[in-house]
């Protein structure tokens, strides 16, 4: 019998007994259908389709540089024509999809489209509606149903909220510390303080789940709610600590070893911890979607890249700025590269894991996309999007859909149901319809993408 | 069968009553849709929109409240009200409590409608003005009974004051305005697990550094209860500035016996203190009332709240000495003393008061203007931190007077040229460029610490003139007369700008050598103009300046053409026409209106909510105090900070 990661947690928890009985719980339901997991890689500052686009294949745009492509394309592409900002990924060649000419007009455009990326709503509304990391989170329950982490232009923030959201009004946090984020989702169970903390823990939180309840009592309405909220964020905490717990043997074996780079000023370090982070939490099975946002929102778009020389911001590179001779196409072209690389050691790792008759990388959809569509000033006439992994076929693809308004015209709604669809939550529909297209069916995923 | 051919009539009629009913309960099973939103849509909508006229092919009499169906209509309806475009002008306008309880409905029954929080900041003018000051709403006033998650500056001024290695868990809002509001925020799972962390530290901190602790912690003999207890009532005393009830010491005694049973003495009691640092009371303001509560209902606030309630209205730290013993010592029991210890922690200027300053921040929003990337090959000149300490030391100096303190800032031609930084010597880059050249200073000015300093009258009126004002209004290369305009629409006109529509494709052509007006004709379209009238003629006054807040008579070597007007107001003396910005603001700075403004967002900011009918005596009495002090902003927030808002509390609707 091969040894893959599930059959040996399997053992481990058969002979660990009663106290990874949490832990046998989170893992039935994954044991009971097909593993599979999404990882959403968003970048601040738009994605110009240019940057993506395969080499050899002309793509036509109209006079104001728009997709003005009557017609599907759909054809496979060979390593050596992948553009230079993705020449990381030519390893991974053979499961790349480049999808050019989907719109997401709904998003209203702007510097950043903030929730409204992830939830095909407005965004300037702030969080209306469910972001579709976190609906492939309820499809696809774990210990912790989304990680959020990422990078904002302020080295001191410690959580943000800029894209992802449960419900109207319920934003995620995105993680910009990953000190902090390590802290959370591997905790004490990962390090050898072990047992004492836990104890500490779990009396302080039930104590204070009580307490709170004590108080909850004397108020009524909304004040009440946020008592409540505050109750249940020990609750989740309680429970999640409980859960990890059961899980100490496999945290311990993929934690990530906390280097310099989790308490750096450099945006760079601190992107790449958090790949390590992210990678580690999917690989120990603690969750199923992985959110990484790299400058993502506003006003947390407007980072630098000091760590790759790079000494002026992504908003002043997004109005043309250039540095010392060197354009802003060409800084722009260099971080991004720099997320492919990233990008690339994240599919590394997931290859490098058996499971089941081949690899995590089978299983696991990773997508690539900015929340500023494609452009720095956006205004989603186009939306970008790469996808690595799990992929309809095993060559690369490169599909672009028939422009704005043309018949066969798809928007980013219609991949969101895709991605629905693949998790085994099919929806009609995924966020808001676009009412400058009501004449086009907005319906159902990307007959293209066979993900399932 | 053939007996049931020939059934009872009556039964039939039942039955068929029965079907309809059911058919009626099927198409909306709302019972709030046909008791209020129909006869609202009857009475205001149906005239233009029904069977007789079906304007723009729209008719409200078929509606059913069924979103499935439905969704764009009712999301236009909400559009359309919340814009004050419908009803048209020459028809009467529905009460406006009415108006918000369709607004209500469709927000809770649509799915991804626009966030329709009435308490939230945006929604703020949503009162009408002439009523707010009418005097005909002249009802007792009160503030909801409500918890106020502490703000990030508060809570590095008391909970994570004394910490070791803490980090802020909390965020601020982001948006642009008041940023305090109570009724946005709540505490989330990742911010706790922060909190823990930061109580943590704190404890650890302590138990080294605090001499008591570290004996308690370094005993080796078992800690018996007399000890715990007193080190909670310690914890107590420095987070919550309080006793512990007796009920309450029991359970923090029971916690620190079973963590101290099952980790050991240290770290069990470690446990119990950081427990204390989590109780909602520091993290939360309580602001509930007395038990007792008046004929109308209110509840005043209880000494201890009004103690922290006044210090947090004023600093970012926990009540000072003065006003603990006043709450203790039953000297802050009514307005009176509210107004002797607001009086006195105003006018003792060792208290410092970052509350005020904060203030003319959010509501002129100057202190953005770092925020806009301004290319230094434009402009190698361009300091904008610097600007906006300028600002705000022309602020401090116009308090300091205190003496027409709303004329004076939209009117004065003081200004502070580079003064901290010269001043107090200190060695920024500031210091190689010539800072000056932003408030039209020649290169040879040389820099005196005798300011303020006067400029031209003709080309400077008072912060909205002021180059970190312009700048942060301004876009990476231009001006931005809609982010000018809907400042002086909102902050000094009382009006409202709704979001973008989502379906508009929001860019100007890209003409670089064409002034930015010619550019903007785009927005004359009519799906445009609707909102952009409001705006545009308002910010083109400032076409006077370029986008560093330089002032200029040419652009592109034409003559700059800065002229506005005021209009769309229900209030026509506040209607005109105007060559430039200084002239619009010094004809505004003169009406009722524009100051009642602006005591409205000092309101909002300082009861951390919006104003609703029921606080018009607050506002009247508000604006009187400003008056019959020759425009005192002490004397306004003396009488805002001892207001029925201010001291009472309600149940909440």
């Amino acid at each position: 019998m091969n040894i893959t990661r599930r059959n040996s947690i399997k053992g481990l928890t058969l002979t660990a007994g009663g106290l990874l009985a949490p832990f046998v719980q989170a893992l039935e339901p994954r044991e009971r259908s097909k593993p599979q997991r999404f990882v959403f890689i968003i970048e601040g500052n738009g994605l110009p389709p240019n940057q993506i686009q395969p080499k050899g294949i002309m793509r036509t745009v109209d006079d104001l540089d728009r997709n003005s492509s009557s017609n599907l394309v759909d054809q496979s592409i060979g390593k050596s024509a992948l553009p230079e900002a993705l020449t990381p990924l030519v390893p991974f060649a053979d499961r790349l999809t480049i999808l050019q000419g989907l719109s997401g007009r709904i998003c209203g455009g702007g510097h950043s489209n903030n929730f409204g990326t992830l939830g095909v709503y407005s965004g300037r509304a702030g969080a209306v509606g469910q972001t579709i990391d976190m609906a492939l989170a309820e499809a696809l329950p774990a210990v912790i149903p989304q990680v959020g982490l990422g990078i904002s232009q302020r080295p001191t923030d410690t959580t943000i909220y800029n894209c992802s959201a449960q419900g109207r009004d319920k934003k995620r946090p995105t993680f910009c510390r990953p000190d902090l984020a390590y802290q959370h989702f591997f905790g004490s169970v990962a390090t050898n303080a072990g047992r004492q903390n836990f104890d500490a823990n779990t009396d302080l939180l039930d104590f204070m789940s009580r307490e709170i309840g004590q108080l909850d009592q004397q108020l009524d309405g909304s004040e009440k709610d946020k008592l409540n909220h505050y109750l249940s964020a020990f609750e989740s905490l309680r429970d999640r600590q409980s859960r990890l717990q059961g899980m100490e043997a496999v945290l311990k074996k993929h934690a990530p070893a906390v280097t310099d780079k989790y308490r750096s000023p450099i945006e760079t370090d601190r992107l790449d911890a958090h790949f390590d982070l992210g990678a580690a939490a999917l690989i120990s099975g603690l969750t199923n979607v992985l959110t990484i946002a790299s400058g993502v929102g506003d006003p947390f778009f407007n980072i630098k890249f000091s760590g790759l020389d790079i000494p002026i911001t992504k908003h002043s590179i997004g109005h043309a700025g250039n540095y010392q001779g060197v354009g802003w196409e060409e800084m722009m072209i260099k971080i991004r590269t720099y997320h492919m690389s990233l990008i690339a050691r994240l599919a590394g790792r997931l290859q490098a894991i058996p499971e089941g008759a081949g690899t995590m990388l089978d299983t696991t959809t990773i997508i690539y996309l900015s929340d500023a569509a494609e452009n720095h000033h956006s205004r989603c006439w186009e939306w970008p999007i790469l996808m690595l992994g799990k992929t309809p076929n095993k060559t690369s693809r490169f599909l672009n859909y028939p422009k704005y308004g043309n018949n066969g015209h798809r928007t980013i709604a219609n991949f969101y149901t895709s991605l629905l669809r693949s998790a085994g939550a099919p929806r009609d529909h995924f966020g808001l319809k676009d009412p400058n297209l009501r004449d086009l069916n907005q319906d159902g995923p990307l007959e293209e993408l066979e993900l399932a | 069968m053939e007996a049931s051919r020939k059934s009872d009539p009556r039964l039939a009629f039942l039955l068929l009553a029965i079907t309809t009913l059911q058919a009626a309960v099927a198409r909306n099973p709302d019972p709030k849709f046909h008791k209020t939103i129909q006869p609202f849509l009857d009475a205001h909508c149906v005239e233009c929109h029904g069977p007789e006229k079906a304007k723009g092919k729209l008719r409200f009499d078929t509606l059913t409240g069924d979103f499935s169906r439905e969704g764009e209509i009712w999301q236009g309806i909400q559009n359309q009200i919340l814009k004050g475009e419908m009803p048209p002008k020459e028809k009467p306008i529905p009460a406006y409590l009415e108006s918000q309880v369709l607004l209500g409905w469709i927000e809770k029954n649509a799915p991804y409608a626009t966030p329709l929080d009435l308490h939230l900041p945006k929604f703020g003018n949503k009162i009408d003005h002439a009523s707010l000051f009418s005097g005909e709403f002249d009802q007792p006033g009160a503030s909801p009974q409500r918890l106020w998650k502490l703000r990030p500056s508060l809570y590095e001024g008391t909970l994570g004051k004394n910490s070791g290695e803490t980090t802020q868990p909390f965020s601020a809002p982001g948006r642009e305005g008041i940023q305090d509001y109570s009724a946005d925020q709540s505490i989330d799972d990742a911010e706790t697990l922060q909190l823990i962390t930061n109580a943590r530290s704190t404890i650890e901190k302590r138990s080294v550094h605090d001499p008591e602790l570290a004996a308690i912690f370094s005993q080796k003999s078992p800690l018996d209860r007399g000890t715990i207890e007193r080190v909670v009532r310690r914890q107590f005393a420095l987070t919550l500035l309080r006793e512990p009830e007796e009920e309450e010491l029991r359970r923090f005694v029971q916690l620190a016996k079973s963590s101290i049973s099952k980790i050991g003495s240290t770290a069990g009691l470690k446990n119990t203190l950081a427990a204390v640092m989590l109780h909602p009371e520091a993290v939360f303001r309580f602001e509930i009332g007395n038990t007792k509560p008046d004929q109308a209902g209110r509840r005043l606030l209880s000494s201890r709240e009004l103690a922290f309630a006044i210090a947090y209205a004023l600093t970012d730290q926990h009540p000072d000495p003065t006003l603990l013993k006043s709450a203790s010592s039953n000297r802050l029991a009514n307005k009176l003393d509210v107004t002797r210890e607001v009086r006195r922690i105003l006018h003792d200027n060792e208290i410092a008061k970052p509350r005020i300053l904060r203030f003319f921040r959010e509501y002129f929003q100057y202190h953005h203007a770092p925020e806009v990337f301004k290319d230094f090959q434009l402009n190698f000149n361009h300091a904008p931190h610097v600007l906006v300490a300028d600002t705000d030391q022309l602020i401090l100096h116009i308090l300091d007077q205190d003496h027409q303190v709303f004329t004076e800032l939209l009117t004065t031609n003081k200004t502070y040229v580079n003064y901290l930084v010269e001043k107090e010597g200190r060695k920024t880059r500031a210091n190689q460029k010539y800072v000056q050249d932003s408030y039209d200073l020649p290169f040879e000015w040389a820099w005196t610490d005798q300011q303020p300093l006067l400029l031209s009258r003709e080309e400077r009126a008072g912060i909205l003139t002021q180059p970190s004002w312009l700048v942060a209004h301004s876009s990476n290369f231009h001006n931005h007369v809609i982010r000018r305009g809907k400042w002086i629409r909102e902050h000094l006109l009382g009006g409202h700008v709704p979001d973008l529509p989502i379906t508009v494709d929001a860019q100007l052509p890209d003409e670089p050598n064409q002034p930015l007006r010619h550019r903007m004709r785009v927005t004359r379209e009519e799906a445009c103009w609707k909102c952009h009238r409001k705006m545009d003629p308002l910010g083109f006054t400032f076409e006077s300046y370029d986008h560093f807040g330089r002032h200029r008579l040419t652009e592109f070597k034409l003559p700059v053409d800065s002229q506005g007007h005021v209009d769309l107001t229900r209030d026509s003396s506040l209607h005109g026409d105007f060559p430039n910005a200084v002239a619009l603001i010094h004809h505004l700075a003169k009406t009722d209106r524009a100051r009642q403004m602006f005591i409205r967002y000092a309101f909002r900011y300082w009861m951390g909510r919006n104003e609703e009918l029921s606080d018009s005596r607050t506002l009247i009495q508000a604006d009187q105090a400003y008056l019959k002090s020759n425009g005192s902003f002490k004397e306004l927030l003396i009488s805002l900070l001892s207001s029925d808002a201010f001291l009472y509390r309600i149940s909440p609707k």
